[in-house]
């Protein structure tokens, strides 16, 4: 196949591609900046969070995935110590309208209470417009913007691809990780990892 | 006699789960096959569902907490879990196939090795006796399910994923060995649930091999559906976000429009399927590179499947194209 050949299938299939979930972003990047509104109805625009590390964790609650890392408290030790640290831990559920584990701002603050989590705030991205434009393909899938709104961190939660809450001891907490190494002014060792869960359910 | 019962019967010493409705040979057969066979046969050989057996649950011996032996099918949510053997005996210093089947409700999957873009690879922990060991499972070449714009490998309808256990040569014939099998899955349509099984199959050593007439054929024909390691040249090239393969095929190998490629190698490829073409012999692969791709792999394995039939399990060197 000749040069313009292979341009004209690589140009075709990035144009098939582009149209997917595929991530659109990338460590080292500028995050995309967004608005959303949480469960309590206040907007937040992640460039306000100027000069503060942020974690975006997609949520699902009913996924399995999900359950594993709220079921055991990992999650919600790791958006405590997180928050108590001066990280601003935000919570996005991309579930469209009639799909699991979609909610309005009612039910989300209900959920809230009764997993006793902790995020920043919990937010609605019920078109999937955020979550698309991260890439976001699983929950949970964690992505840490630093306090320059450059991507410093995408995945998974942790180093065990499963629904095993017996898993989680011997797993290492990605998250937990790149936000000790920013703290110390280092540079984040696992950047990337292949996220694991439930699809999102755009 | 007809049982019915959603999750588990007692029969005779031992308990087996049974999907509801299945007819079980009575009571007094079902003692003398265990006598005679090894243990589990009395249960593969159980004929299928028949429409008449719909004796209310009331009519079914009651309930009973299935025991750790010679348990071998589970009814789970959305997946019904069977471990099956190829044989009906273990003969010393041979492989022995057994199967993890599963037979999913319409339009559930369970997962391949890499699962895609979400989901879980089915995973086996095997419990065997000293001397016995269990090898790789020979994954079926898997079927590509599009979710939401998401990419998932696995299986639908039926799979069975074929495993090879190596009696040691110094089985001691005549002896009873329990296979022990603890399986967990994750079956999903749009929603995903996770489900774990654990399985026994006792089987006898002997000397003389003995198919197993139900599940012989069976699981050779899954065997074959995995896919043949192929030796054909080829390398696949970075050049900044796609991946070029280059592959040197067969004149009578497999046909660009008709394929379809699933990465083994993790965080090298996007799962979306790329895109193929052929000039005589040389099969071009544009992928995109996966947006979790962080070092070169100094090979890049993945499986081609084709629809008209076939599937090629390759392993190619990796190179990243050097700036121009």
């Amino acid at each position: 196949m000749n040069i313009i050949g292979r341009l004209a299938c690589a140009l075709a299939l990035a144009g098939t591609v582009a149209g997917s979930a595929s991530a659109a972003v990338a460590v080292g990047q500028p995050a995309p900046d967004f608005t959303l509104t949480d469960s309590t109805g206040k907007a937040h625009k992640l460039s306000g969070f100027k000069g503060k590390t942020v974690v975006l964790e997609w949520n699902n609650p009913e996924c399995p995935f999900v359950k594993k890392h709220y079921g055991s408290g990992n999650m919600q030790k790791q958006q405590r110590e997180a928050t108590a640290g001066g990280v601003v831990w935000l919570s996005v559920n991309s579930g469209a309208a009639g799909k699991q584990g979609h909610m309005d701002g009612a039910k989300a603050n209900a959920h809230l209470a009764s997993t006793k989590s902790a995020p920043s705030a919990y937010l609605i991205d019920a078109d999937g417009t955020v979550g698309k434009a991260y890439g976001a393909r699983t929950t949970p899938h964690m992505y840490v913007v630093d306090g320059g709104g450059v991507l410093r961190y995408m995945g998974a939660i942790d180093s065990e691809a499963s629904t095993d809450q017996d898993d989680i001891p011997k797993s290492t907490q990605y998250v937990t990780q790149a936000l000790a190494e920013l703290k110390a002014g280092k540079p984040v060792s696992v950047p990337t990892s292949e996220p694991y869960g439930c699809s999102v359910k755009y | 006699m007809v049982l019915r019962s959603e999750s588990t019967c007692l029969i005779g010493p031992t308990t087996v789960a049974t999907p509801s409705g299945r007819r079980v040979p009575g009571p007094l057969s079902l003692v003398l096959s265990m006598l005679l066979a090894p243990a589990v046969h009395a249960l593969d050989a159980v004929a299928p569902p028949a429409p008449e057996a719909t004796a209310p649950a009331a009519a079914a011996a009651p309930p009973a907490q299935p025991g750790p032996s010679f348990r071998a099918r589970v009814e789970a949510e959305h997946v019904t879990a069977e471990l099956v053997g190829a044989d009906r005996v273990l003969v010393p210093g041979h492989t022995a196939w057994f199967a993890l089947r599963l037979r999913h409700e319409p339009h559930w999957h369970s997962y391949w090795l890499n699962p895609g873009d979400s989901g879980q690879a089915t995973r086996l922990n095997w419990q065997l006796p000293e001397g016995y060991s269990a090898g790789a499972v020979a994954w079926p070449a898997p079927a590509r399910f599009d979710v939401d714009g998401l990419a998932n490998f696995g299986y639908a309808d039926e799979v069975l994923l074929p495993v090879p256990i190596t009696v040691p040569a110094t089985a001691r014939i005549g002896d009873s060995v329990p296979i022990q099998l603890d399986a967990r899955w994750l079956v999903c349509k749009e929603i995903c649930v996770p489900g774990r099984g654990s399985f026994t199959l006792s089987r006898v050593v002997s000397k003389k091999a003995a198919p197993d007439p139900d599940w012989n054929r069976p699981i050779a024909d899954w065997r074959a559906r995995a896919p043949l390691a192929a030796a054909w040249s080829g390398k696949a090239t970075l050049n900044g976000d796609m991946v070029e393969l280059a592959l040197q095929v067969p004149a009578n190998g497999p046909v660009a429009d008709s394929l379809d490629l699933f990465p083994i190698t993790p965080s090298t490829l996007e799962h979306a399927r790329p895109q193929f073409s052929r000039e005589r012999t040389t099969l071009t692969v544009l992928a995109r590179r996966s947006a979790y791709y962080a070092a070169p792999p100094e090979r890049l394995e993945f499986v081609l499947s084709s629809a008209g039939g076939g599937a090629w399990r390759l392993s190619v060197p990796f190179q990243v194209a050097s700036s121009p």
